[in-house]
């Protein structure tokens, strides 16, 4: 069954495990491409729109105060109306802390601010083609981020030049702070040059007030290096050893960037845990897979299993076998005519017991028949010749000496009947049997030249002694010899070898008759199997009871037109055995 | 004036903790507990009230009896007390066994002789409720007994203004006793420790190390740094970034405080009720709030704390109405006319409203009234004038208007003392000669039970709209930031520094 359980497992393997293990592999490789591609596309976008925003802020303020610039350039003469304009503008917009209005030499014309002044035209780095210039952004007392914005006026003649505007960036940092992804996913911003002005995280604002840059930050360095600042993305480990993804956009008018960070682990757990739930599909659709394999498979070894089982039972003789296979298919269909061809068998077989008796009966009968009838006939053509010659003392003898011969023919036949059912009885003392088998050999060489047969006997070199009946053991040869006899054809050689080996003694009786067909030479043994015409059969049967019984074997081997050989084996006694001594006595 | 913050409020606050808490036994702890206090104040050193020294002195001494955030006198070194059936004698029941920094009994000697000074008449700025005191006595080690000529509803609100010291070494009883006292121009810094027979029990924690920085920033910045456990004051607009740290705690509540501009009923535009009736609705109390002070604080429309007990929040407020300000100030003769020589614009009248040097909120304020007014054609000049000469100018009467914050509560002894006329010889911190308040602040003052004091309140804020002194603003909001290794018990909005000494450090934390 190995051999069909093999090919259904691989079956099932290749049908259905292979493609799914392949299908997912493949599913999970694209899914985890896939899902992590769009993770880093959406935080991406998260900084691009968060640039964007940072960038609207900042040019709203500064369009913001370009109006006010324009306003203050077309509308207002007096100092007066100049300062209104600037304060409702600080009241208007709460980003700007404070304007002033500065003349060419950077003396402050009229302020926002009641107080001393402050503030002053700052350094500023560029002042571009439309005039406007914007400070590096601040952290002031409050600890919060400011900016300086300054425009140039249009009519440089006039006595106001420059509007500057101190820009509050808390709404800078409540942009960043919204920036957010996920739980643990921050929005930092750097200015141009690299200097933290805003971090989503507040755990992480001290590290603005401490006024620390992201220079060292991988992304910064790898925008730094671009000659065209795009939006980027990268994985890095930082310095407390955790695992984040960054994105960043770059940020024009401040020349600064925003960065996106967020642990991996949160990034990606979305992939992660969709990755997980397709293995855990697949390893159950493979187990499910495996599963009802194995149970089909059953269902189509099961019948197989029976059937060969009834099969074997069959084989060995038991006709009574049956197969139940409960099923509505072609093994229902099988198993049904197995279990007919059983009981065609069993009748077959109950026929052939019964012809085999009665052909074993009529040959038993037939056997009794030809050996009882000669006898009994013959005492009967006596027993009527007796009356008549009663008075005759030499009649009278000889009927007595033929009604005795014939009363132990029909005596012998009876027992070798009776000693087919229980052991012969044997007596067991050491016997000569190179002598035995030369006197059993003489005493049928009558009957050998009466067949013309050559017999021939081989004795051994050595004296053999085995423990057995003398009596039994003659009969033995006797019935070997003359099976011999009546087998070979006249001019054939009959040979009988008796040696010793390994404390075996072996008697070989070979002839060159017409052998024994293949088909019978497994019976030759069995009772009342004959190839004659006549008798009984038991010649064979009682010589290999009588053989076991010494502890020997009894064995045949023939081949059909060359002739057969028997071979008996009997243990040898040992030399100083006192079987031996009283036998070497005897 | 602002900064002339009594000690003894601050007294109240602390002994308010003690009495809302139970007796503690005092926990030997194996590692003394010690809270970093940072203190920004620009002005460090300059004003012995202020900074380091300021709050120095709040940590060191206890009155006899301490105001709650309703107003309502709580226990504090006396255990209970007792009013007369005319309440004109008080009787207070010292705790006993009460003893100073020094270990030298407190007794009942020790309250009157730290009392007595207090009610003489002569001094500035007295609290009301102390004027009325005719006598004070001892009658045993542990009862004094204080003797009115009236009865007095502000009597133990002034008396919770008074720490108690030794005669003569200003030592005081409060849960913290000084360790060192370090002083310099650039740097002020000193050291408490608990006080273990502190009437309340020792404090949980064991060391106060106060130092002051340069500004905010520096201060917040150390607090980020962990180089400090508590920031005394957070500006505002930085307490929404601070709120979300995880690692420090910020906790807002509402000042006693309230911004006001003043009015000078000297000036003869302001001598008009219906000019200031006019004013008060020509300003968004609303936009002001949210514009100056982040949103964090509650319009006033009168000088009541309205964490007061009697303050009842179903009395009108004055409504923003710019068009029924300017109808108000047509109807009583002041119309809008051209602009003269010196006008800066088509006006009404104009105003000069002083306002303090080096406050930056009051100039966003004022900027916003300035803008009001404007709106309702008053010109409102703003000018900005140094702190010191701020208050000269306005114990003279040398003003127009004023824009400042007047301490408000929780009691009811401040309005007394800034809108009651003064009494004869009595130095006044504003003269702006109002006195339309005297009869109901006389109310306030001679009450004698919860009644006749809620009604004498209601009565109270009622003149202060229809007959208002000032433009009253709002109350403003101010917050402390704690780091989360200690843990402050939950207040009722309350100021926790008025639980300090119940802070206790997180399990495993802040031991040093």
């Amino acid at each position: 069954m190995r051999g069909i359980r093999q090919r259904l497992a691989m079956l099932v393997a290749t049908a259905g495990v292979l493609p799914l293990v392949i299908y997912g592999l493949v599913s999970v490789t694209s899914l985890r491409a896939g899902t992590r591609q769009s993770v880093v596309a959406g935080n991406l976008s998260l900084a691009v729109r968060g640039a964007e925003q940072v960038e609207q802020y900042v040019s709203y303020n500064v369009r913001m105060l370009r109006a006010l610039a324009a306003e203050l350039a077309t509308t207002f003469a007096d100092r007066w109306q100049q300062e209104r304009a600037l304060r409702n503008y600080v009241l208007a917009f709460p980003e700007f802390r404070e304007i002033t209005l500065f003349d060419q030499a950077g003396h402050a014309i009229v302020s926002t601010r009641l107080g001393p002044l402050d503030m002053s035209l700052p350094p500023f780095d560029t002042v571009d083609a439309d005039g406007l210039a914007v400070s590096p952004v601040q952290i002031d007392d409050d600890l919060l981020p400011k900016a300086s914005v300054a425009i140039r006026l249009e009519d440089p003649t006039a006595e106001a030049a420059w509007l500057v505007g101190e820009l509050r960036l808390e709404e800078l940092w409540r942009l960043v702070d919204r920036l957010r992804v996920g739980d643990r996913g921050f929005a930092l911003l750097a200015d141009r040059t690299g200097r933290l002005i805003a971090h989503g995280d507040p755990d992480q604002k001290p590290r603005i007030a401490r006024g620390e840059d992201v220079l060292g930050h991988p992304l910064a360095q790898s925008l730094k290096n671009r000659a065209e600042a795009t939006p980027q993305s990268l994985e890095y480990t930082n310095p407390q050893g955790q695992r984040l993804l960054a994105v960043g956009a770059p940020v024009a008018s401040l020349g600064g960037l925003v960065i996106v960070e967020q642990p991996t682990e949160e990034a990606y757990a979305v992939a992660t845990r969709l990755e997980r739930l397709l293995l855990v599909a697949s390893a159950i659709a493979l187990a499910a897979a495996i599963g009802l394999g194995y149970l089909w498979g059953r269902t189509l070894l099961t019948p197989i299993e029976a059937l060969m089982r009834g099969t074997g039972a069959l084989a060995e003789g038991r006709l009574d076998t049956r197969v139940q296979i409960a099923r509505g298919d072609e093994f229902r269909r099988l198993g049904d005519a197995f279990n007919s061809m059983a009981e065609r068998l069993e009748v077959l077989q109950a026929e052939t017991r019964k012809q085999e008796r009665q052909a074993m009966f009529g040959r038993v009968a037939a056997g009794l028949v030809h050996d009882l009838a000669h006898p009994i006939q013959n005492i009967g053509n006596n027993c009527r010749l007796i009356l008549k010659m009663y008075d005759d003392p030499e009649y009278r003898e000889t009927f007595r000496r033929t009604v005795e011969r014939e009363l132990q023919s029909i005596k012998r036949v009876l027992e070798d009947l009776r000693n087919l059912a229980r052991p012969i009885p044997l007596e067991r003392f050491p016997v000569d049997l190179g002598k035995a088998v030369g006197d059993s050999v003489d005493s049928m060489r009558a009957s050998a030249n009466a067949a013309g047969v050559d017999l021939a006997y081989e004795a051994p070199s050595d004296r053999v002694v085995i423990e057995g009946d003398v009596f039994a053991l003659g009969r033995v040869h006797r019935n070997l010899i003359l099976n011999a006899i009546q087998a070979t054809a006249p001019g054939g050689r009959i040979s009988v070898h008796v040696e010793a080996a390994n404390a075996r003694a072996r008697i070989r009786v070979s002839d060159t008759g017409c052998g024994i067909p293949p088909e019978r030479l497994h019976a030759i043994f069995d009772d009342f199997v004959t190839t004659k015409r006549r008798g009984l059969g038991l010649g064979l049967p009682v010589a290999r009871k009588i053989i076991e019984q010494l502890g020997g074997t009894i064995a045949v081997s023939s081949e059909p037109g060359r002739g057969t050989t028997f071979l008996v084996e009997l243990p040898v006694l040992p030399p100083t055995s006192p079987v031996e001594g009283a036998a070497s006595r005897a | 004036m602002r900064r002339a913050l009594p000690v003894s409020f601050a007294c109240l606050l602390l002994a308010c903790s003690a009495a809302c808490r139970g007796a503690r036994d005092a926990e030997p702890s194996s590692a003394a507990v010690t809270l970093r206090v940072g203190v920004a104040d620009p002005r460090r050193g300059t004003a012995p009230q202020a900074g380091v020294a300021q709050l120095s002195r709040l940590l060191r001494f206890a009155p006899v009896v301490t105001l709650g955030r309703d107003g309502r006198p709580r226990p504090a070194l006396a255990e209970r007390w007792e009013a007369a059936d005319d309440a004109r004698a008080w009787r207070f029941h010292l705790r006993p066994g009460l003893t100073f920094h020094d270990g030298s009994p407190l007794t009942s000697a020790e309250v009157r002789a730290s009392w007595a000074p207090a009610t003489d008449p002569s001094l500035p700025g007295m609290p009301p409720g102390l004027r009325d005191i005719a006598a004070i006595e001892t009658s045993g080690p542990e009862q004094v007994v204080v003797r009115l000529h009236r009865p007095s509803a502000l009597l133990l609100e002034s008396l919770a203004l008074l720490p108690i010291t030794t005669d003569e070494a200003r030592v005081g009883a409060g849960p913290f006793k000084p360790v060192a006292d370090t002083r310099t121009v650039a740097d002020e810094a000193t050291t408490l420790e608990a006080f273990p027979g502190h009437y309340h029990g020792r404090p949980r924690i064991d060391r106060l190390e106060i130092r002051s920085f340069p500004a905010p920033r520096s201060a917040w910045s150390a607090l980020m740094r962990g180089e400090i456990d508590f920031l005394y004051e957070v500006a505002p607009e930085a307490v929404e970034f601070l709120r979300a740290s995880a690692d420090v705690q910020a906790l807002s509540f509402l000042r006693p405080y309230v911004y006001v501009v003043g009015f000078n009923m000297a000036h003869p535009v302001l001598k008009d009720v219906s000019v200031r009736r006019a004013l008060n609705q020509a300003v968004d109390r609303a936009f002001v709030i949210a514009r100056a002070l982040g949103g964090r604080g509650v319009p006033a429309y009168d000088h009541v704390w309205p964490g007061h007990w009697t303050f009842d929040a179903g009395l009108g407020a004055t409504p923003y109405d710019p068009r029924a300000a300017a109808a108000a100030l047509d109807r009583a003769g002041w119309t809008v006319r051209r602009t003269s020589a010196g006008e800066r614009f088509p006006q009404r009248f104009r105003l000069t409203c002083l306002l303090p040097a080096s406050y930056p909120q009051f100039e966003r304020v004022g900027l916003i009234v300035q803008k009001q007014f404007a709106d309702v054609g008053v010109d409102l000049a703003l000018e900005v004038v140094p702190l010191a000469e701020l208050q000269r100018r306005l114990a003279e009467g040398r003003y127009d208007a004023y824009l400042f914050e007047m301490a408000g509560g929780p009691g009811l002894s401040w309005p007394y003392r800034f809108w009651h006329s003064p009494e004869t010889g009595e130095a006044a911190f504003v003269r702006s000669g109002y006195s339309a308040a005297n009869a109901p602040l006389d109310r306030v003052r001679n009450a004698m039970t919860d009644d006749e004091l809620r009604d004498a309140v209601r009565t109270l804020r009622r003149v202060f709209v229809e007959d208002p002194p000032a433009l009253f603003l709002c109350w403003g909001e101010t917050a402390r930031a704690v780091r989360r290794t200690f843990r402050v018990p939950a207040g009722d909005e309350r100021d926790v520094l008025s639980t300090l000494p119940e802070w206790e450090p997180v399990a495993g934390v802040g031991r040093r």
